[in-house]
């Protein structure tokens, strides 16, 4: 007998990312996810190119609009949600946990690597998205396609950032309530990232779509917009960043400390 | 043997370990140390056969008691769990990869790099007869050759513990001797083997050392032909569908070990006996000379389940008149009256008859 030495923290990051992502590949989810994606694209060049006699300020505008609705408002939950929510929670309910957790591998590593999986997917798709709305709707503007670049990619960063910190919550409703991952998830980005991203007053704040809008840079919508406090840019950064971490820490506890169905003959 | 060294050595000790599930108790007070070789842990549906395997390879913590594997508390615990092999009970697997896949990447989850991974994969799935089929989805394979990936994934890093729950559960003859060959070289090159089951006989194909669990409790540890004498021992019924019920317990009731006769239906009559074989000959015999019509001749209770029933009330009762201190789990186990591998500790019947022998 000669197993082999423990494998390294990296290592174990990096090989259950890669079986992850590998089963993504083979799975339905990925298909959804492009599908929803190639929709919202469609949808955001149709209406910039719908308009007549449209100049290059008014196109800016149709872009905006288009990202702040299709990407902010809809893939930024969406694509999150279909990669992270099950990749703990699909686990247990299919019992194909039982063949990771009996591997050297230390659980802190197995939902590290689970969640970069999660995010190595949805962020460039919001990217590659975000990117082919930019090229497309100022293909007929030249100079435009290098103004607007900056402030199209501070949408790309935003959306990428609150993707990351989206996939940090459905990670951990699906390691903390196995059964109703979807559910809880769901209720999570409907009540308080998209409800409250609409009230108005500071509680709006609670909201990482509002922060995430104000590091966009997109004009307050929302009900009484004007008793919304502005976000420094850098306050919105780092924000974003602090609650994606420690919702990632928790969701990494919940897998490294549960037994999940174990429990259960 | 230092301390030290013995500790690391391949083995699976248990001291009063217990797990429950809220009010559910489903280990209780198991006291064991396995050493290598192969064992069978037999016991019935919902004994607690998975939940030890499952607290054995570290995937649920212990209510009470430890349990150490080559020394180590195995929950959490990467040292531990690169020396455990598992194969989990539940036919579940990932679909949409293949069994070279699927393999190669539990191997490279216990460290080996990638070339080398495939190398062992490709190896153990060879050892296992899936040779040819490696390449498909498991999603098309049959239970059997699930059964076999299953089992691939568990020793494609040469574990010093293997625990497999049910193994054998719908495999065929062919795929059947395959697994108990490759069992049976683990064991020989040093590691532990403990394997569930509830079927007997499965065991027997394999080894003479087996543990039987009943309702969380281990009743008895003994080698194989002792569960046949519990087995002997153990009343059966014996059960006769025929045209005249009383005629014939009349004629049965002097035989040897017939024990007692009643009448659960019009045409039913059932014996109870110790030594059914005898019994049989004989309802056989009377039922030629007496010429009975016979319907159906059945043994209700002839398995395991029922010696398991049969052995928790008897260490229950023992208990009660404390007839016997190493009657099954009456007494648990601990570090000081650990029962050396392969001796009964099933109870005063098995050791009266031993000294018989």
């Amino acid at each position: 007998m000669s197993a082999p030495a423990v494998p390294s923290f990296g290592h174990s990051v990096v090989t259950t990312a890669r079986l992850q992502l590998k089963r993504f590949s083979r799975g339905k989810k990925l298909w959804l996810a492009v599908i929803a994606l190639a929709l919202v694209v469609a949808g955001v060049v149709t209406a910039r190119y719908l308009g007549t006699d449209v100049d290059a300020e008014q196109a800016g505008k149709s872009v905006t609009s288009g990202l702040r609705a299709g990407f902010m408002g809809l893939l930024v939950y969406l694509l999150p949600f279909l990669m992270a929510s099950g990749v703990i929670a699909e686990e247990v309910e299919g019992r194909t946990l039982s063949f990771l957790v009996a591997r050297p591998v230390s659980r802190w590593a197995l939902g590290a690597g689970k969640y970069l999986a999660s995010i190595a997917l949805a962020v460039p798709l919001l990217a590659i998205g975000i990117l082919v709305v930019h090229l497309a709707c100022f293909a007929t503007f030249p100079s435009a396609l290098v103004d607007q670049l900056p402030s199209t990619l501070r949408v790309m960063g935003a959306c990428s950032l609150l993707a990351c910190c989206y996939a940090a919550f459905c990670m951990l409703w699906g390691a903390v309530a196995v059964e109703a991952a979807g559910i809880v998830a769901t209720l999570h980005l409907a009540v308080i990232e998209f409800g409250i991203s609409l009230v108005p007053g500071p509680f709006r704040c609670i909201s990482m779509n509002y922060i995430a809008s104000q590091l966009a840079g997109f004009e307050k919508g929302g009900l009484w917009p004007d008793s919304t406090p502005d976000v420094p840019v850098l306050a919105a950064g780092i924000t974003l960043g602090a609650v994606t971490l420690i919702f990632f820490g928790l969701s990494l506890l919940a897998v490294a400390t549960s037994e999940f169905r174990f429990s259960k003959a | 043997m230092s301390q030290d060294a013995e500790e690391k050595a391949p083995s699976i000790r248990a001291v009063r370990l217990s797990k429950w599930y809220g009010r559910v108790t489903a280990l209780q007070d198991v006291s064991l140390h396995l050493e290598p070789g192969v064992w069978g842990l037999l016991g019935p549906n919902g004994s607690g056969k998975t939940t030890f395997l499952r607290l054995v390879a570290g995937q649920m913590r212990p209510s009470l008691g430890d349990v150490r594997v080559c020394g180590l508390r195995p929950f959490g615990n990467v040292d531990a769990l690169r020396r455990i092999g598992l194969c989990p009970e539940a036919d579940a697997m990932y679909d949409d990869l293949s069994a070279l896949e699927f393999v190669t990447s539990m191997a490279e989850l216990s460290g080996y790099s990638r070339k080398e991974s495939r190398e062992r994969a490709e190896a153990a799935l060879d050892a296992f007869g899936l040779k040819k089929a490696m390449e498909r989805r498991v999603g098309g394979y049959s239970r059997g050759m699930r059964q076999r990936a299953k089992l691939a994934q568990a020793v494609v890093h040469e574990p010093d513990v293997l625990l497999l729950d049910e193994p054998l559960t719908g495999t065929d003859p062919t795929s059947r001797a395959v697994i108990l060959e490759q069992l049976a070289k683990r064991a020989a090159a040093g590691a532990v083997v403990l394997f569930s089951t509830h079927v007997l006989h499965e065991v027997e194909a394999l080894t003479d050392r087996v543990l039987l669990i009943a309702r969380g409790q281990v009743v008895a540890q003994g080698r194989v032909h002792e569960i046949r004498d519990l087995l002997e021992e153990h009343p059966h019924h014996v059960q006769v569908v025929v045209d005249r019920p009383r005629e014939l317990a009349t004629a049965v009731l002097g035989e040897p070990g017939v024990l007692g006769v009643r009448f659960p239906a019009a045409h039913t009559v059932e014996f109870e006996t110790r030594e059914p074989d005898r019994t049989y000959a004989a309802i056989a015999k009377k039922a030629v000379e007496g010429k009975f019509h016979i319907t159906s001749l059945t043994s209700p209770d002839a398995t395991l389940e029922a010696l398991f029933h049969y052995l928790v009330e008897r260490s229950g009762r023992m208990a009660g008149t404390g007839a016997d201190a190493a009657s099954g789990s009456a007494t648990p186990y601990t570090g000081q009256n650990l029962a050396a591998p392969g001796k009964a500790t099933a109870g005063a019947k098995t050791s009266s008859k031993e000294a018989r022998r």
